[in-house]
Parts: structure tokens; sequence; C-alpha cells
């Protein structure tokens, strides 16, 4: 299942705050670019020579959301003297 | 040699079984070998669940703290894609890394010794001590 939130905290001296990023509108900003891509294999699947390749690259594409799905428990935390940042990915 | 194997050859050689029930007892005791070491291995990729890579800064250094935790999953998921590159485009990559004093070749990482490479990084442990702080990279 693709991440659906990334949880930001920023904790400084004097104030601190948190937010969520729903990843709901990152894939949606993403959609145009998967749009482009089957335009691109398709004109790529007229010319023999490169159907291929195209093949290659529409696997590596067809397969990137594996990826994101694979980020889910991502933790980063940085702390320094003055501030702390704690990114998560769930 | 198992003692399941020695056994039924002893069975064979004793007159008790004929080859034949020797070959379908041979098979069906590699099968269940092979499905033990299956088990196994997959008892050993599920105990590793994250990669870790931590940054402490030594007593009386203001250097920062860092904390990565990094899904197995991700770093699985990740090698698989490596090994869909198109060659040419593998080539390409080889070369620049190459450039940079990298002398990597991506082309070695396939998907019969993906499972290798998981197995040698679960084993994996980092540590790097110096004057300001410690890094440490393990598997959970």
């Amino acid at each position: 299942m693709l991440p659906m939130i990334v949880r930001i905290k920023i904790t400084g001296e004097t104030n601190s705050f948190g937010f969520f990023i729903p990843m709901i509108f990152v894939y949606l900003l993403l959609l145009p670019a998967y749009l482009i891509c089957a335009i691109v294999y398709a004109c790529m699947c007229l010319a023999p020579d490169a159907t291929v390749t195209a093949r290659a690259y529409l696997n590596i594409v067809l397969r990137s959301p594996l990826i994101f799905a694979a980020a889910r428990g991502t933790e980063v935390a940085v702390q320094s003297n003055d501030s702390n940042v704690l990114l998560y990915i769930q | 040699m198992s003692d399941e194997t020695k056994k039924i050859l002893t069975m064979l050689a004793d007159g008790k079984i004929t080859t034949e029930e020797a070959e379908k007892l041979l098979n069906a005791v590699e099968k269940n070998e092979e499905k033990i070491n299956t088990d196994q291995e997959k008892t050993r990729s599920s105990g590793c669940k994250f990669l870790y890579v931590q940054v402490e800064p030594k007593e009386g250094k203001s250097s920062d703290r860092v904390s990565v935790k990094v899904p197995f999953a991700l770093l699985k998921a990740g090698l698989n894609i490596v090994g869909l590159i198109p060659a040419e485009a593998q080539e390409k990559i080889n070369t620049s890394l190459a450039d940079k004093g990298m002398s990597f070749n991506l082309n070695d990482i396939k998907p019969e010794n993906l499972q290798e490479i998981l197995t040698a990084l679960e084993d994996l442990t980092v540590d790097i001590d110096d004057d300001d702080s410690t890094v440490k990279v393990f598997c959970k």
C-alpha cells in the first residue's frame, strides 16, 4: 500500500510545530507525469527499433509505485543544539 | 549426506525397497530439505526489518545527532528496479560511476543474486569512529 501521510515535526528552542502532508496530493501531481509517460510510450511503440527500449523503461515506470510503497516506515531524525527535526513516512 | 538419505540407501542395499521406490523417497527428501532451507531463509530475511544509520556526537562535541531508519523493503525494491534498467543506460551509469572513482558494475545486480546481497546486508555493521562523532550502520 502506498504511503498516505508524511509527518514532519520541527522542535525549536522557542516554538515547535508539526504538520502532516497528505500524499494523495503528491500522487495527483504525479498523475500528469504518468499520462505523459503513457503517450511517450505509445509513440515509442510506433518505432520498431525503440519498442524494446520502451518496454524496458515502461517496466521501471510501472514499478515506481513499489518504491513509494516500500518507503513506508522511513524515519529521519536530526537533533541539533537549537532544533530537532523528525520526518516520518507512514 | 543427510540421515534420511543414508537410511534410504541402506534400505535399497538391503533389498527392502526397489530402485524406483528409493528414487521417489530421495526426491521427497530433497524437496523437504529445499523447503526447510527456504523457510530458514525467509525467517532470516524477516528478522531484519530496517537499516539504521546513526550519527552520534562525542562527549563535549556540538555536532548534530542524526538517525535514519530505512525499511529493508525499500532497499529490496531499489535493487529490483536497478535490475530493470536497460543495458545501455546501465553502461552509462557504470561509466559515470567509474569517472567518479567508483568502479561498480550495475550489471552484477541480477535477480538470482539479489537475495544474496540482501542476506549480506543483514549482517552488515559499520562503525566509524571520528574525532567529533561516531557513525553506525546496522540492520535490526
